[in-house]
């Protein structure tokens, strides 16, 4: 499955959820979004259900995560 | 371990609470619509710190030490405690220092806008439309990709500690009441809370503030840009709760004239809030949420904190500061030059980065 990388790590509030909201509204396909700020994940889960999409899976890495948006 | 205040109820809870705390402490002593303002109090401890001189605005304020630690101190506690930076600081250094000039000639930043309204001053409408002319400009910015860049993590946590710890320096000298501070006699500056109940109310207000991610930038940049309504749940229930509250302590007094520390010169109340709003939606966030993230570690809102007490140094030293008679002698030129500086950083920082 290919994934599309939004790349939101250390971007300042509402860049993450513009980007996101960016690639649901001009893209297809699935997307995977990397994470390194609290904040910046729960407005970007919150933006994904607000788009009735669901989150596939998130994993962690180090110091960031992702998550994985399949559809 | 889920964080119950990112729900709407969650921030409808914590912004409840901090208007609670705002009310509270103006009916134990701070100036009246000011339980909690941001700019003013920075301004206040740049008095404090003779960084100026205007006498009736002289005394560091505990509750921006209290706000910025209760933000470090749940931060450690969750594990969000993260020192990061990079992101332009010295745009973001003169981003706070014209967001403050913009809230003095106002006479309160976005948090005492609501605090105003809340206690009846009208001319709060005025600067919240200014507020929101600002943020709309902004984002026209931010929709067609305005970035400052990425922040990384700090090379050494040690940068993320500087603010917490110049926070408790401060106290100290608070506390032990060092002879070089200088402290108001007479003016909004000798109307306080007492040390520790203004101590108290930030820590919890840097608490609530934290998990909840208030914000009252956001509250009305999230319409314009995403349509979502959920920092201004937050926002609104901080002013409805300051405003019952003000009902039942009688601290309503509705109109535009006569309004406590205010004044109604309604052009530079709108262009001084345009200023404002432009400055925090470009930096990403108002000034609660600037010293919230300070707190965390984030050291490009420690510098834009600087900024801001900068401005507030400069505007009393050279008469930019509104008084409640009106406005500065030269206030009206250093919001236009302001207004040019954002407007030029938006224009300029836009597409620039990926």
């Amino acid at each position: 499955m290919d994934y599309k990388t939004v790349d939101a790590r250390g971007l300042s509030c509402p860049i993450p959820v513009m980007h996101v909201t960016k690639t649901i509204k001009k893209e297809s396909g699935s997307f995977k979004v990397f994470i390194d700020d609290e904040t910046s994940f729960e407005n970007v889960m919150r933006t994904l259900e607000n788009f009735n999409l669901k989150v596939e899976k998130t994993e962690e890495e180090d110091d960031y995560k992702i998550i994985f948006v399949m559809r | 371990m889920k964080n119950i205040f990112a729900s709407k109820w969650g921030i409808v809870l914590a912004g409840s609470a901090i208007g609670i705390i705002a009310v509270l402490l103006q009916f134990w002593g701070n100036p009246p619509n000011m339980g909690l303002c941001m700019a003013c109090f920075m301004r206040d401890i740049a008095g404090g710190l003779k960084l100026h001189s205007a006498a009736p605005v002289q005394y560091i304020r505990p509750e921006i030490i209290g706000i910025l630690l209760g933000a470090t101190i749940i931060a450690i506690f969750k594990g969000e405690f993260k020192p990061r930076g990079g992101s332009s600081p010295l745009i973001r250094l003169f981003l706070g220092f014209f967001a403050m000039i913009g809230a003095l000639i106002f006479l309160g930043c976005p948090w005492r806008a609501y605090l105003r309204l809340a206690g009846g001053d009208f001319n709060a409408v005025t600067g919240l439309s200014g507020l929101a002319a600002g943020i709309y400009i902004g984002t026209l910015f931010i929709k067609k990709g305005f970035n400052l860049g990425r922040a990384k993590a700090s090379q050494s946590k040690m940068s993320g500690y500087i603010m917490p710890t110049i926070m408790i320096i401060l106290l100290a000298m608070l506390v032990f009441n060092f002879s070089k501070l200088a402290f108001s006699t007479k003016g909004p500056g000798a109307m306080h809370a007492p040390l520790i109940i203004s101590l108290v109310g930030g820590l919890l207000v840097g608490y609530f503030a934290q998990r909840s991610r208030f914000c009252t930038i956001g509250a009305i940049r999230d319409i314009f840009i995403i349509r979502n309504y959920h920092l201004l749940l937050g926002a609104s229930a901080f002013t409805v709760i300051a405003f019952v509250l003000n009902l039942i302590l009688g601290h309503f007094n509705p109109g535009f004239e006569g309004q406590p520390i205010a004044h109604n010169n309604h052009l530079w109340n709108f262009l001084g809030m345009v200023l404002s709003g432009l400055a925090f939606v470009l930096a990403g966030g108002c000034p609660g949420r600037q010293i919230i993230l300070a707190g965390e570690g984030n050291t490009d809102s420690g510098i834009f904190i600087l900024g801001m007490l900068l401005g507030a140094a400069i505007a009393h030293n050279f008469g930019l500061a509104s008084l409640p008679k009106g406005v500065g002698e030269f206030g009206a030129a250093a919001t236009l030059i302001g207004i040019g500086y954002t407007l030029v950083v938006g224009y300029v920082m836009t597409k620039r980065m990926k």
